[in-house]
């Protein structure tokens, strides 16, 4: 929709050409959710399409995505044959929307939107991602992607700091996984989301959990868990305090169908590993 | 700040200032490119879908800014060299569309899908809504358009019309070129020069009085022309519904008020240069608001010491305004106590039925202006011209001939359009200003600030004898009608005379009250109360079933009317304006069962976490209004010996301007290219009341039936002289005797003016009869509910035009099954409403529907035009109770609230005695 209260788009090349951070900018990355609402708070929009952000890597250490790369470029990159978990990423692709939306929408600009149903905050933390942050004097740090979303729309990211590129180590990349996503109409939003994580070698599992709680959350295992187990350690690592209470669903329905589709979702890798 | 960039649609290039927060959307139409459709504006539904750089992309959510040195492609560009393109032609030979609004995004995606499997065209379809055509003709044509060849407008034009198009022919909508290469017809389409936009700032307050309004800051931002409040208008109580004269509606609602009923009601209009700066000025206006007691549950507002939503003295019609009663019904035949004294078993149920939401792709708009006399003009997208005509005269005290009122194309209404919402203001507006005025109301605004189908409360206690015959039927039900009371009795009258009126049950009773809310309004909505009371008569009829351990189809044939019954809840004395009319019932059932492969006593199938039930409900809807509902057409035969058939009524998308036609060329002798078409205009067509309570075929077609036939009389009486023979037909645009013959042509130039008229309105009602089966799967450990298979049998009297009556019917079972599994406007303490957007309300998409299938049971009927019967709501109301019931044959559960969303599903399983994994 026309955001009428816009007064300046600015189109950096660079990021040293953004001098100043003021309140009522923001950064616009695929523009796709900025789009979609209406932004009355906001003044000045900053473009990062121009700052050449859109790479997908394959690198020593693993994978690294641009933090403006468009969804859609992860469904047809060619990666590596061992690099199974990629899988996930182009799951969570496939589950977020129209492909006319994931033409355009970018990975880092669902990360930093921090929506609870994110789709990539879970992959990204089952997958133990390391996200690299440019800080407004140009200096970057890196922190975990657990670390990243504390709430819903609510990140780490500082004022005029930026999310630059997601990295995903090597061995995380040779992970068996499965999405699974619960919501009541193809399009509507998810109740609840799972994203499995099986390493056939040492029997670890990660559950990166998204849409049941404010900010996605891991759930590790050394080695495979019993139905049992499984069910306890989500009791026990998350309350249902902790769960969404919303007009959408309530938090004891989103733990129910959470654990459920754990179940689910773990029975189908190893049915893979068969 | 703007800044200047180049870039290219469609082979044209542009050089364009863009003001920074502008969509593409926004820029395209802007730059005349009108078919790209603007519906949501958040990149749920693809109306607006166009090709940057040969990408396809959601224009609405794409900045504006990013255009330069880029390329775009709309629906216009598409067609070539005179071809159209293979996906094109695709959706015109398999009709692929009803209102066209979507069509155009849907075409622009489906050129670009690439996938084979329909699963994966349905799965990349997730980003396309449309409310009208259930997918299935969609996917039918995309499956076609994959492999079909370029084709030449012209042939493609010839090639619709290989058929005569005469009655009982699946001729395809007479409008499909326009649609399918985004013709500029639609009512936003046409911006005349001066053109000013209204926007109108909402109460954020359910209920409050305005003690004063500020607009000097807002009237200081350079574009505004003026702001109105209510010191500004004429105070003329009336009802946003269009209805005929008398009324049966409180005239209850203001051009601006001194007082706010629900969060998004009007307080002020702005009138500006763009829409940017009138919404800008809306947020500058300061309105000093008393806050007052709100109320938003109907039981507590009928409470004698409750708050008073319409205290005003100026409004009437109000049954019992001190109880907030806007509409008040009884019905009642024998005597229910000695009925249920007879009865062997009694059951009684509460049923809780959600506020849903049309969904018409395109919005409420109306565009207002003065005509070179000085009449005023509006186009509007409304299903009732005539009634806004009257209105709008009564308001501004104007002779109706000094208002014309016209719609353009419609890009579905569903009912939301028999409500006149845009009119009134944009007309204030241009009288005020004398200028030409737009409004184009929001999809938020469409979920927050129009119409709704009215939540209802409805309880119903069912006698019956253990042989299964029904004894007695009481039914309460209260009907929420929020702020104002348009359509609040005579929908809450439907939820009790069609669902009962069904059953040959001897004591029937049913009291209906339609109470004020300070909620967002309902209004009227396909189906328009039977659909409520269809999921209370048929679920509770499956329980009762089960309980006695009959068939739950044997117990509705046993106690259904039969062809000889005469209706009399509901209608006064020996005033019988409901008739059974053709009776198919039986065949449907048949139909129905067969095709779903349905053996009396069958058991659910267990698979694991997984059951599979079937279920199955029946409904019945009036076709028209009988002695109100009144339609007039003229037909002309023309100096070339084409015929000029002119009608008041509304094609709302439908396809019923189609089906008009095709009656007068039956008529006439001739095919449907032969008969032209001008609908919907008060200057120019006469009388119609409009497209409301599936009349148009019923009682417009009787209309075009009974003038054609006039007017053929005259002819073959013409035709008589001057061929010297009584013995004449009339057939293949001539007039033939034994020996001779005389082409209409010919006729035409040798008489002046042949033409005739008629006016019709029925003298009694036929019923349309609709029996619906499905097949479900519910996953007991999430509660979801998968819909595998929707059988549908209509006993339509005649099928004009079978294809556009499977449309009606399968547009009907989605809607039904929204309403059944996922649609409900959620309102917070302030009646607030909690999901105005696509992304949270929640529509079926191609992924979440089922194979359907309809069946046309043809019995034709002895009181509609070639014995075809109304079938424009009866579709939506049989497939809650369906599924419901399957679902009760897969769990043993029963749900009584709608939407069975899983969570509610996932509840009533775990409090059952059927186990589940916690």
């Amino acid at each position: 929709m026309d955001l009428p209260n816009i007064e300046t788009y600015l189109r950096p090349t660079n990021l040293q050409a953004v001098k100043t951070w003021s309140p009522g900018w923001s950064w616009l990355a695929g523009g796709t959710w900025l789009f979609s609402e209406p932004q009355p708070h906001l003044k000045v929009l900053v473009d990062l399409e121009k700052l050449n952000w859109s790479e997908i890597e394959v690198t020593p250490e693993g994978l690294a995505i641009g933090a403006t790369c468009k969804m859609e470029k992860l469904l047809n990159f060619s990666y590596p044959e061992s690099w199974t978990s990629v899988k996930a990423l182009q799951s969570a692709v496939h589950h977020l929307a129209s492909f006319k939306v994931t033409n355009m929408a970018t990975v880092g600009g669902n990360i930093c939107l921090a929506l609870p149903v994110s789709n990539f905050a879970p992959v990204m933390v089952a997958l133990e991602a390391i996200y690299e942050i440019i800080n407004p004097t140009s200096q970057s740090y890196r922190v975990d992607a657990i670390e990243f979303q504390t709430g819903a729309q609510q990140t780490i990211l500082q004022p005029g700091e930026v999310l630059r590129k997601i990295s995903i180590p090597l061995p995380n990349l040779e992970w068996l996984v499965n999405f699974k996503r619960i919501a009541i109409t193809t399009a509507g939003y998810a109740a609840s989301i799972v994203v499995t994580a099986y390493h056939p070698q040492s029997s670890q599992v990660r559950f990166g959990l998204g849409a049941c709680v404010p900010a996605p959350r891991l759930i590790k295992f050394s080695s495979i868990p019993t139905s049992a187990e499984l069910s306890e350690a989500l009791l026990s690592e998350i309350s249902l305090s902790e769960f969404i209470e919303d007009d959408k669903a309530s938090a004891s329905y989103r733990r129910q169908v959470t654990q459920i589709l754990m179940q689910r979702s773990l029975e189908e890798i190893l049915c893979q590993t068969l | 700040m703007s800044d200047s960039l180049n870039f290219q649609v469609n082979e044209q290039t542009y050089t364009e200032s863009i003001s920074p927060g502008t969509s593409l959307l926004s820029l395209l139409r802007n730059l005349g490119w009108y078919g790209v459709h603007r519906v949501c504006e958040s990149g749920d539904c693809g109306a607006c879908t166009v090709w940057v750089d040969d990408k396809p992309i959601h224009s609405c959510i794409y900045p504006a800014m990013r255009i330069e040195e880029k390329s775009v492609t709309t629906i216009e560009g598409l067609a070539t060299d005179g071809k159209l393109s293979p996906m094109q032609s695709a959706f015109l030979e398999k009709q692929g569309f009803q209102c066209g609004f979507c069509t155009p995004g849907v075409i622009m995606s489906a050129e670009k899908v690439n996938c084979k499997s329909e699963t994966e065209i349905r799965s990349a379809l997730r980003g396309n809504l449309c409310r009208c055509t259930g997918y299935q003709a969609i996917i039918e044509s995309i499956l076609l358009g994959r492999k079909a060849e370029p084709c030449e407008v012209r042939d493609q034009v010839l090639h619709g019309h290989e058929a005569k198009g005469q009655v009982g022919e699946s001729i395809a909508k007479q409008d499909g070129i326009e649609i399918v290469t985004g013709k500029p017809v639609y009512t936003a389409d046409y911006t005349p020069a001066g053109l000013l936009h209204l926007k109108v700032l909402r109460s954020p307050h359910p209920h409050a009085r305005i003690r004063k309004i500020r607009t000097d800051k807002a009237k200081a931002i350079p574009g505004v022309h003026a702001i109105f409040t209510h010191e500004d208008v004429p105070r003329i109580p009336y009802t946003t519904a269009g209805h005929a004269d008398p009324q049966p509606d409180p005239l209850d609602h203001y051009l601006l008020d001194n007082k706010v009923r629900f969060v998004g009601d009007r307080v002020a209009a702005v009138v500006a240069e763009t829409v940017a700066i009138a919404e800008q000025a809306c947020q500058l206006i300061e309105v000093d608001y008393e806050i007052l007691p709100h109320i938003i549950d109907p039981e507590q507002a009928m409470e004698r010491n409750a708050v008073v939503i319409h205290d005003e003295p100026e409004s009437c019609q109000i049954p019992e305004r001190d109880r907030n009663i806007a509409g008040k019904v009884i019905l009642e035949k024998g005597n229910i106590e000695q009925g249920f004294a007879a009865a062997d078993l009694i059951i009684e149920n509460t049923y809780n039925l959600p506020a849903v939401q049309h969904v018409h792709l395109e919005p409420h708009i109306s565009t207002s202006w003065l005509d070179e006399d000085g009449t005023l003009v509006i186009r509007s997208s409304t299903q009732v011209p005539f009634h806004c005509q009257t209105l709008l005269s009564k308001i501004f005290d104007l002779p109706k001939d000094k208002i014309r009122v016209f719609k353009a194309k419609i890009g579905g209404g569903f009912g939301n359009k028999q409500e006149i919402l845009t009119e009134d203001l944009c007309a204030f507006v241009t009288l005020k200003t004398g200028r030409p005025v737009q409004w184009e109301f929001t999809r938020t605004e469409e979920f927050t600030a129009t119409n709704s189908r009215h939540a209802m409360k409805i309880q119903l206690k069912t006698g019956v004898k253990l042989d299964g015959t029904i004894v007695a039927q009481d039914m309460a039900a209260i009907s929420n009608t929020g702020a104002y009371g348009n359509h609040a009795t005579t929908v809450v009258y439907l939820t009790g005379c069609f669902p009962l009126g069904l059953y040959r049950c001897a004591n029937q009773k049913f009291v209906g009250h339609a109470v004020y809310t300070n909620t967002m309004p309902a209004g009227a909505f396909r189906g328009y109360g039977a659909t409520q009371g269809s999921f209370a008569v048929e679920s509770q009829l499956d329980e009762i079933a089960q309980r006695l351990n009959i068939d739950p189809l044997e117990l509705r044939l046993k106690n259904i009317i039969s062809a000889d019954d005469v209706l009399t809840l509901g209608s006064k004395g020996d005033d019988h304006f409901h008739v059974v009319g053709s009776y198919g019932i039986v065949e449907c059932f048949d139909k129905v069962s067969q095709a779903l492969g349905y053996i009396s006593g069958m058991q659910p199938i267990v698979n694991g976490h997984l059951r599979r039930g079937f279920g199955f409900a029946v409904g019945m809807q009036a076709s028209g209004l009988a002695k109100i509902h009144t339609a007039c057409v003229k037909i002309s035969l023309k100096t070339d010996g084409k015929f000029e058939l002119r009608t008041g009524s509304i094609d709302v998308g439908t396809g019923s301007d189609t089906t008009l036609r095709q009656i007068a060329a039956q008529v006439l002798g001739v095919s449907i290219a032969d008969i032209e078409l001008i609908a919907g205009d008060t200057q120019t067509t006469p009388y119609d009341s409009g497209s409301y309570a599936s009349a148009t075929i019923y009682i417009s077609g009787q209309a075009v039936n009974l003038a054609a036939q006039k007017l053929r009389d005259k002819i073959l009486e013409l035709a008589a002289q001057i061929l010297r023979s009584p013995q004449l037909i009339i057939a293949d645009n001539k007039v033939k005797s034994p020996t001779a013959e005389i082409s209409l042509l010919e006729i035409a130039q040798q008489a002046e003016n042949l033409s005739a008229e008629s006016e019709y309105a029925a003298d009694k009602c036929s019923m349309t009869f609709a029996v619906q089966g499905v097949e479900v799967e519910v996953d007991t450990e999430t509660g979801h509910i998968k819909v595998l298979r929707s059988i549908q049998a209509i006993d339509i009297g005649k099928a004009i035009n079978p294809r556009i009556c499977e449309g009606q019917a399968i547009g009907g079972m989605i809607m039904g099954l929204g309403y059944a599994l996922s649609e409900e406007l959620r309102i917070d303490e302030q009646g607030k409403i909690l999901n105005p957007r696509l992304r949270t309300y929640q529509l079926p998409t191609a992924l979440d529907v089922p194979a359907m299938q309809v069946f046309l049971v043809e019995k034709a009927d002895p009181n509609g035009p070639f014995g075809a019967k109304g079938i424009g709501e009866i579709g939506a109301n049989c497939t809650a109770p369906a599924i419901a019931n399957a679902i009760a044959h897969a769990t043993g559960i029963r749900l009584t609230q709608l939407p069975m969303t899983p969570e509610r599903v996932w509840r009533h399983l775990k409090r059952s005695l059927f186990s589940i994994r916690e």
